[in-house]
């Protein structure tokens, strides 16, 4: 069953309705990705810091192309909508509490499969409940372009060996030793 | 620049923060630069100040005026920024050992003055910076190294304080989702007078366990009540980790003594004309 994940204000409804909010999903999830390669860089985990901005550039690319698509007229308030969401966060939200500084490849394909697979959930919702011709075959496209991206990263994630349970231990944590 | 295309990443300083990895502050940062995105500041119309702490470094990581000044005195040099350049939108923020403890005289009377800024206290119940001691929204009988058995110190209820001290605007969000924090925000700079947000925002470092509360906020469960003692009562019987706005008050913002002190200021002044 396709979760509900609506935007609240505005409703998507019209084709520029559509093409803000899948901008701001699939930006939303490039900032997320982002700001956690960044966070790995800064904190040497270099190959967590590469994989992050791989996957962050994949999503910016889909942002830029949703924007390069949009009418110059939609473009210009595209920030000082409401930015609630229905029910939980951004469809493209990562859950970036979930981020550990010792965290490894396979945890990173997974934490971005998690927000790319509700992006393709959001627009498969849309893709089967709008009555508006434009928006779905927009939304069609969409969801077939987040599937390709969800199938090359299962298949990547197939090849990595889950981490040891023990991933985390870290033999001069940042504790007070007493 | 066009106004209408200002973006949240306008108002990031492009300096890469420091916080742990899975901070909860990410989330204020980024829910701080959709708010100035949403209400289209203009970056040299804002001022950030802060004390200290690892909430307080956000200054350095907005792209606006900043102010990193002293442990608990971020308060009373945002209230004074405000009354010296009224057209500023002014954010002072912290953490809770930060804004709660040694800054918690200037909390109360900031309440009680009314200046028209937002405060963001980021809570994650320990001193974070300083390597997990307990503060004053620690728990009870939360084990720390100083404090194995706990503090057995009954926590300190900011919301609650807030509130009776006579804040104008009271709320809290969760940072693990910064759009509907980002919306507060916006709720909170537009409202006039003294505007508290209480952030639940985890510091996974020294309370891993906080990692879980995204699944145990009752988001929006607070909704604006009709008056103080509605607020005080709804936020005492609400599940402890409740989201929403609580308090929207209508009392004037304080807006400095007036031509009075600017006598006073022009006598000292002309004092040191010859």
């Amino acid at each position: 069953m396709t979760r509900r994940i609506q935007k609240t204000v505005p409703d998507i409804e019209t084709l520029e309705d559509f093409h803000i909010a899948a901008y701001l999903v699939e930006d939303e999830c490039g900032e997320c990705l982002l700001s956690l390669a960044h966070q790995m860089e800064v904190h040497h985990n270099p190959l967590m810091a590469e994989l992050f901005e791989r996957l962050a550039d994949m999503r910016k690319r889909s942002a830029a192309e949703i924007f390069a698509a949009m009418e110059p007229e939609w473009r210009k308030n595209i920030y000082m909508r409401d930015l609630r969401w229905l029910g939980e966060s951004c469809p493209g939200a990562v859950d970036i509490l979930s981020a550990h500084y010792r965290m490894q490849p396979w945890h990173g394909y997974r934490l971005a499969l998690s927000a790319f697979d509700r992006i393709h959930d959001f627009y498969d919702e849309i893709a089967v409940e709008t009555e508006n011709d434009a928006v779905r075959r927009h939304a069609i496209d969409l969801r077939a372009r987040i599937a390709a991206d969800i199938r090359a990263l299962e298949e990547e994630l197939a090849t990595i060996p889950e981490p040891e349970a023990a991933w985390d231990h870290d033999d001069d944590p940042p504790m007070i030793q007493e | 620049m066009n106004e209408a295309m200002r973006k949240p990443n306008d108002f990031k300083s492009g300096v890469k923060p420091i916080w742990c990895p899975g901070c909860g502050d990410y989330g204020v940062l980024s829910a701080l630069t959709k708010a100035f995105a949403r209400l289209n500041c203009a970056p040299e119309k804002i001022a950030v100040v802060s004390g200290i702490g690892c909430a307080a470094r956000i200054p350095a990581y907005v792209n606006a005026y900043g102010l990193h000044g002293l442990h608990g005195r971020a308060l009373p040099a945002a209230a004074g920024l405000k009354l010296a350049r009224p057209e500023l939108t002014v954010i002072a923020a912290g953490g809770d050992g930060d804004i709660y403890s040694i800054g918690g005289n200037h909390f109360i009377h900031a309440c009680r003055r009314n200046v028209d800024m937002t405060l963001i206290v980021m809570d994650n119940r320990i001193y974070g910076m300083t390597k997990g001691q307990p503060s004053p929204t620690t728990e009870p009988d939360y084990p720390t190294h100083l404090y194995p058995a706990g503090t057995h110190v009954q926590p300190l209820d900011g919301m609650s304080l807030a509130l009776v001290a006579g804040a104008n605007f009271v709320a809290r969000a969760f940072t693990g989702d910064p759009n509907d924090l980002a919306e507060i925000i916006v709720e909170a700079i537009r409202h006039p007078g003294f505007s508290v947000i209480e952030v639940l925002s985890p510091c996974v470092t020294f309370r891993p366990e906080e990692r879980e509360w995204k699944h145990q906020i009752a988001r929006h469960a607070l909704t604006p009540a009709g008056s103080v003692a509605e607020a005080l009562a709804a936020v005492a019987s609400a599940p402890e980790l409740s989201t929403g706005i609580v308090w929207k008050g209508n009392r004037p913002p304080y807006t400095g003594p007036g031509d009075q002190a600017g006598k006073r200021v022009q006598d000292v002044l002309d004092s040191f004309v010859a």
